[in-house]
């Protein structure tokens, strides 16, 4: 009997196979890298399937196994093992289309799916079956309900070990070829801001990374993240800190929290780029309070207390959603700092403009998939996810109003109206259809949303008050 | 009937043809590389396999029965032993590893279409699975 790991595996390797892909050739990278490049591959594969074929457009419960083409059949088939390796490697967004895919009448999908999203929300049940209506009806409720921001469990460890036996070589590897390719010229002509590719970027943080820590050289190594980053980073953090970590493990650097700590001490870090190293030291030394070290360097807590306990939760909170209600706190108080403290506050400008930026994106993306699922679900289980997605939108609603009260200094407001103007549309549609409510009250009720979301004159308001009123 | 073959725009006579091909695939693989592709193509969706899916498993067959809303139908059928296809006899016999996410199903096809010696002798509807439980213990 295969157990729990052996499965995920099995699922793995059994979705690479169907998409084609040798894991070979990827088996001496770094685990992070391995686990992105990988991952940037399948998406490549199956993009232009989910460009043609993408679950919004299809309503699979309504259909029959035959009435699809063989053509369409096969997009869907590699979409499908696509989101389940980009699932297994730790790219949970994949989980959500997943859920639509529950529906498609092939019953052997379902089977993994179900799965691989009872692992990832921590379920026990350690064989593979086949999942009720029910059983399907309560994943979508919870995901809904509860997994509408969160990460769900990596599983990326259970399928491929950290280190394997051809790892160890990729410095040496990754070098002749930065070298060969003139990467290393590139970089050093167009600057640090040109990184903009992941994967470049992931390349870029591991030989240097790498170049610095097996010298020994501790306090270079500490200089190059701090004069590397800037703005423009900020949105590959996760994969720069995961980048880093990975060589912390591959050089097995054990030394105690301290003496990071001393080195640290020794540099004045900028508070935007004290993110960054609070989350791979925070990775590495799980049970230290880095957040209030990294506060102490910039001020003293005594003079600055409301502000260090917002910083402090700044650095704890990963979700979005969990930030947005901490940056609107630690903003509203500004005038209660000296300014030294508002200093610093302001500093982090691009970091809140980023949380908001993915905030809003999140939000759009599974609210628009929860909409999906509560339209297309029979009958049956239409009032459950009608019931989870009305209370969702109301929670979503004030922490878009937070947002959006101190969105307007910091972020770009191009960047998110369409996806607020396309929300509510989608909202209106959904409420209309499925809850039967009355035109007029609803225009009434999201008016005063739209006004106070986007803070538009009158003037202006009018031209968009007559969009939203036109999808009627 | 295969009538899963029967994709968008195919006709029946398609459907079969098309059937006999992939079970022709069964019959003379080139070589076991050849065989476990057919069988893991078989076993991953039916619309990739010549085979009526059948299991000896009654949990089994119950489980896929009810796996939509509504009520679903437990077919039996009677055929000798060695006319249905083994899946998992077949890997073995030719030293292939069990399938990863379907071995449990103990799958056994019938080629094809459903025609004699394979019977129909029973069809039940089922609705759902009803647990009779008794408190054997229970921490006051």
């Amino acid at each position: 009997m295969m157990g729990i790991d052996d499965n995920i595996r099995g699922i793995f390797y059994e979705a690479l196979e169907v998409l084609g892909i040798n894991d070979v050739r990827y088996s001496h990278m770094p685990f992070s890298l391995r686990k992105k490049t990988l991952g940037f591959d399948i998406y490549k594969l199956a993009s232009e399937e989910m460009k043609f074929s993408y679950i919004q457009d299809d309503q699979f419960n309504h259909k029959d196994l035959f009435e699809y083409s063989q053509e369409e059949f096969e997009s869907h088939n590699q979409i499908i093992h696509a989101c389940i390796a980009l699932v297994c490697l730790g790219n949970n967004e994949y989980a959500k289309p997943l859920l639509g895919y529950l529906d498609f009448p092939e019953t052997r999908w379902t089977i993994k799916i179900d799965f691989l999203l009872s692992r990832l929300v921590g379920s026990t049940h350690d064989y593979f079956k086949v999942p009720t209506y029910n059983e399907r009806l309560d994943w979508q409720t919870k995901f809904i309900e509860s997994f509408f921001y969160e990460r769900l469990a990596d599983l990326s460890e259970l399928i491929w070990p950290r280190h394997t036996d051809n790892s160890a070589n990729f410095f040496r590897y990754i070098t002749k070829d930065y070298h060969e390719s003139g990467l290393a010229n590139i970089s050093s002509i167009l600057g640090k801001s040109n990184l903009k590719d992941e994967l470049d970027c992931a390349e870029y943080y591991y030989i240097h990374s790498y170049r610095w820590l097996s010298n020994n050289d501790y306090h270079k190594f500490i200089s190059f993240i701090d004069t590397s980053l800037d703005e423009e980073k900020i949105p590959f953090m996760d994969t720069i800190v995961n980048t880093v970590v990975d060589v912390f493990y591959d050089l097995e650097l054990k030394y105690a929290p301290s003496f990071w700590k001393t080195m640290l001490d020794a540099h004045e870090i900028e508070a935007l780029h004290s993110i960054f190293f609070y989350k791979i030291f925070k990775r590495l030394y799980v049970n230290q309070n880095w957040a209030s070290f990294f506060i102490g360097k910039y001020f003293e807590e005594s003079t600055a207390e409301l502000a260090s306990s917002y910083l402090a939760q700044l650095y704890d909170k990963d979700q979005s959603s969990d930030l947005i209600p901490v940056i609107s706190e630690l903003l509203k108080n500004v005038g209660r700092y000296t300014d030294p403290v508002k200093n610093t506050v302001f500093d982090l400008n691009p970091y809140y403009r980023y949380i908001t930026h993915s905030f809003i994106t999140n939000m759009y993306q599974s609210e628009k998939e929860s909409l999906l699922l509560a339209f297309n679900l029979r009958k049956k289980g239409k009032d459950i996810l009608q019931r989870s997605v009305t209370s969702r939108f109301q929670e979503n609603t004030y922490l878009l109003i937070l947002a959006c009260d101190f969105a307007e200094p910091v972020a770009h407001k191009e960047n998110f109206l369409p996806k607020i103007k396309d929300l509510i549309r989608a909202r209106l549609r959904w409420e209309k259809q499925c809850l039967n409510l009355s035109t007029a009250d609803l225009i009434t009720e999201y008016t005063e949303i739209y006004k106070a979301l986007l803070k538009h004159d009158t003037k202006d308001f009018n031209a968009d008050e007559k969009d939203t009123i036109d999808i009627f | 009937m295969v009538y899963n073959l029967m994709s968008k725009g195919k006709t029946l006579e398609e459907a079969i043809e098309k059937a006999q091909d992939l079970y022709n695939d069964f019959l003379n693989p080139n070589d076991n590389f050849m065989l476990q592709r057919s069988l893991d193509d078989a076993q991953m969706t039916s619309l990739k396999s010549p085979f009526i899916s059948t299991t000896p498993s009654r949990a089994t067959a119950r489980s896929f029965a009810l796996s939509q809303d509504t009520k679903g139908y437990i077919y039996t059928i009677e055929a000798p032993d060695d006319l249905f296809y083994d899946f998992n006899k077949v890997r073995e016999d030719h030293s292939l590893p069990a399938h990863k996410t379907y071995g449990w199903m103990n799958e056994l096809g019938i080629p094809i279409q459903l025609k004699y010696p394979f019977e129909i002798i029973q069809i039940v509807e089922v609705s759902e699975v009803i647990e009779i439980a008794t408190v054997l213990f229970e921490k006051k």
